[in-house]
């Protein structure tokens, strides 16, 4: 292989932000490099093209990669926290495995120290995000429906997901207890969209969209940004961001899937590896002028991360609600709760999200090990009263941050280059504890308002460590941020970061569309800075 | 004495046969499908553990030659004793029968995969939406005070016209 010849900008990570910000660097004609230590993921080898869907869930499309072992992960030791990281290497990152669920952060929750008193308010607003959460809509293709009580006006939407006799059973518990529900923001198409066909039900999305409905962004931004001339390269690990003699980021050390080892020249670095991976990367960088890390002088990098615990309501229904059926993290959901309401005992709030029921192994599975179904002649009964009469009810409660919360490199484990793993040291704080509780108990009662003959609660849910926040918040101060309002690290002028690390706060919404909004916000920072310059 | 794999597949027949009993429309698990499903899957040593422990537990008498009632018996004092490995074991059994298309189709769930004909969803009645709009707006509406400066981000102006025209 050739010696890489310097490119003008460098991302590393070709997942949820990274094809964001590439394809709008690509689109002002920008000559742009990616790189990603996954490769393309094939669609037409997706779990659900087989009958034995569910299995791929506990193997090789597992979201842990401690279990899931593929070639392109990295171990993370997760062992110092109750909730387990959960992500996806490859061309799309985790939107390959994520559910689609799409809701916007609310105006509040880049304001919560002016509001409530707690972490601090963000250098960017909703306004400021407004045409850029518009835009990504619109590259990724959402459903939903407008009037929301519960958001600013939001256009432009696809009929929403069906919510199946589930939502609307639910929907119906809500409305006796006079709550917000709405049927849930979805990147899924629901109708043909930009040259992808319409969602047709496969059920599992979490374990990749084999219809191409689901905008995972190897289908959605990449496309596109490849037509604009970015260039995307797999299987290349980078180890290290490398400083030129006047401490600027002069590119990256990378290892290509032979195992050889190269560096990349660049003139700007972007990093869009998740929560966990850029401040990774991050440590890993640390040199002579950055002992504690690259861009750290805040001493913050990897600390503040939030996680977004969730909790889970179970609803066993005498009526077949059909559960099993349908996009299972999408249909109904409600933020009731969203809002600090200081008499509940807590700040801020959470998000109820209507999941579809489980399919029949993972049915048959939990309640054997719940014992609710056992071996022998019982079996049968007890598997058929369950199946498609099980509703769950997600409780996403926002995490507010925490210095001792974060990531640090492994002193012993290594991924398959010899970079060291990541770990993480997570603990609830009081008040997300308090918030998880009432969630629960309010998810009891929707249950039972719709009709559930029995409930069950449990939280936090280990493997759900989806949503990697604030290891390298955003803010003015360089004392206080790892970043500025641009992404920009402080401490590094052509260093940025556009994944949700820079979260300063962590909302309690699945923070997808945020974080690409932020990122293409980012990008024309950059972008607009380049013309300036020029 | 190692016992022979005829015997091996007759104590996991046999068991099979108790913790997933035929009858009433029901197939068996058979002995051989469990025990290739599980030699694909790398995880044929819990199928040994296991008849290792019924050989334990039964010393006297095979578990094969005992009575429905003394298996039975036999079983929940496994379970008891020896947790992880009955439930392993379990769950290993209901993932090979599971993708029996047979047993699928008994409780109403369809044999094939999702892709590539899809499933039927109803789209449901959005008329109960009416209420919760009725309602009217719960999200906080932020002060002007609040908000961040006009291009507070920082950005050049380019920026912003691409917000006021929303031309992208």
């Amino acid at each position: 292989m050739a010696r890489p010849e310097p490119v003008d900008i460098l991302i590393v990570g070709a997942g949820a932000t990274g094809a964001a910000v590439a394809w709008r660097l690509g689109q002002a004609g920008l000559d742009v490099l990616c790189l990603e230590q996954g490769d393309h993921m094939d669609p037409a080898h997706y779990p659900s093209t087989r009958p034995d869907w569910e299995l791929a869930r506990l193997q090789d499309f597992h979201v842990s990669p401690n279990i899931r072992r593929r070639e392109a992960d990295y171990p993370v030791n997760d062992s110092d926290s109750p909730i387990a990281v959960a992500n996806f290497n490859a061309v799309g990152g985790s939107t390959i495995l994520f559910s689609g669920h799409f809701p916007r952060f609310h105006p509040s929750d880049f304001r919560v120290r002016s509001l409530d008193g707690v972490a601090d308010d963000w250098p960017i607003d909703y306004g400021q995000l407004a045409p850029y959460f518009s835009l990504n809509d619109r590259m990724m293709g959402v459903s939903g429906l407008g009037g929301d009580p519960a958001y600013p006006p939001i256009d432009g939407l696809m009929p929403p997901v069906p919510m199946g006799r589930l939502g609307e059973c639910l929907g119906r518990g809500f409305n006796r207890l006079g709550w917000h529900w709405w049927p849930a923001y979805a990147a899924i198409a629901t109708r043909p969209y930009r040259g992808r066909p319409p969602c047709i039900n496969l059920g599992p999305c979490n374990t990749g969209c084999a219809q191409g409905a689901k905008a995972s962004t190897d289908i959605s931004y990449w496309p596109e940004a490849r037509r604009l001339g970015v260039r995307l390269q797999t299987r290349a690990r980078v180890s290290r961001i490398t400083l030129d003699a006047q401490g600027k980021a002069s590119g990256v050390l990378y290892f290509d899937g032979e195992g050889n080892e190269w560096h990349q020249p660049a003139r700007l670095v972007i990093l869009a590896c998740n929560g966990v991976g850029t401040p990774r990367l991050l440590l890993n960088s640390a040199c002579p002028a950055f002992p504690d890390g690259l861009a750290n002088r805040s001493g913050l990098v990897g600390r503040n991360l939030m996680l977004h615990p969730l909790g889970y309501v179970e609803g066993l229904f005498e009526e077949a609600l059909d559960s099993q059926l349908g996009p299972q993290g999408c249909s109904i959901y409600s933020h009731q709760f969203y809002e600090t309401d200081a008499a509940r005992g807590f700040v801020r709030g959470y998000t109820m999200q209507v999941l579809r029921g489980p399919g029949l192994l993972e049915t048959a599975s939990t309640g054997f090990l719940r014992r609710e179904i056992p071996p022998g002649p019982g079996f049968y009964a007890a598997l058929r009263e369950r199946f498609g009469h099980l509703a769950g009810i997600g409780i996403i409660v926002e995490d507010l941050p925490d210095a001792d919360n974060r990531v640090t490199l492994d002193d012993e484990l290594t991924d398959s280059h010899g970079i060291p793993a990541p770990r993480i040291h997570y603990r609830l704080g009081e008040n997300s504890r308090r918030m998880l509780a009432h969630g629960l108990e309010r998810g009891k009662e929707v249950m039972l308002a719709a009709g559930a003959r029995r409930t069950a609660t449990f939280g936090p849910v280990r493997h759900t460590g989806w949503h990697l926040m604030g290891t390298a918040r955003m803010g003015t101060d360089p004392a206080s941020a790892v970043v500025d309002a641009q992404g920009r690290c402080h401490d590094v002028d052509n260093l940025y970061v556009v994944d949700s690390s820079v979260f300063v706060t962590s909302g309690g919404v699945n923070p997808a569309s945020t974080m690409q909004a932020i990122a293409l916000h980012i990008a024309d920072g950059i972008i607009a800075r380049r013309s300036t310059a020029s | 004495m190692t016992p022979s794999p005829q015997a091996c597949d007759r104590t996991l027949a046999v068991l099979l046969g108790d913790l997933l009993p035929p009858g009433d429309g029901m197939p068996a698990l058979d002995a051989g499908q469990l025990a290739a499903f599980a030699q694909q899957h790398g995880r044929a040593s819990l199928l040994a553990t296991m008849r290792e422990i019924l050989a334990k537990e039964c010393a006297d008498t095979p578990f094969p030659d005992l009575d429905a009632a003394v298996r039975e018996t036999v079983l929940a004092r496994i379970r008891r004793k020896h947790l992880k490995a009955f439930a392993e074991v379990f769950l290993l059994a209901i993932q090979c029968y599971h993708l029996d298309p047979a047993i699928r189709q008994a409780f109403g769930d369809d044999p094939a995969a999702p892709f590539p004909n899809g499933r039927n969803v109803p789209g449901g009645n959005l008329e109960l939406l009416e209420i919760v709009f009725e309602r009217g707006p719960i999200f906080r509406e932020i002060p002007a005070s609040l908000a961040a400066p006009a291009s507070g981000n920082g950005l050049p102006e380019t920026t912003g016209q691409h917000r006021k025209s929303n031309n992208f």
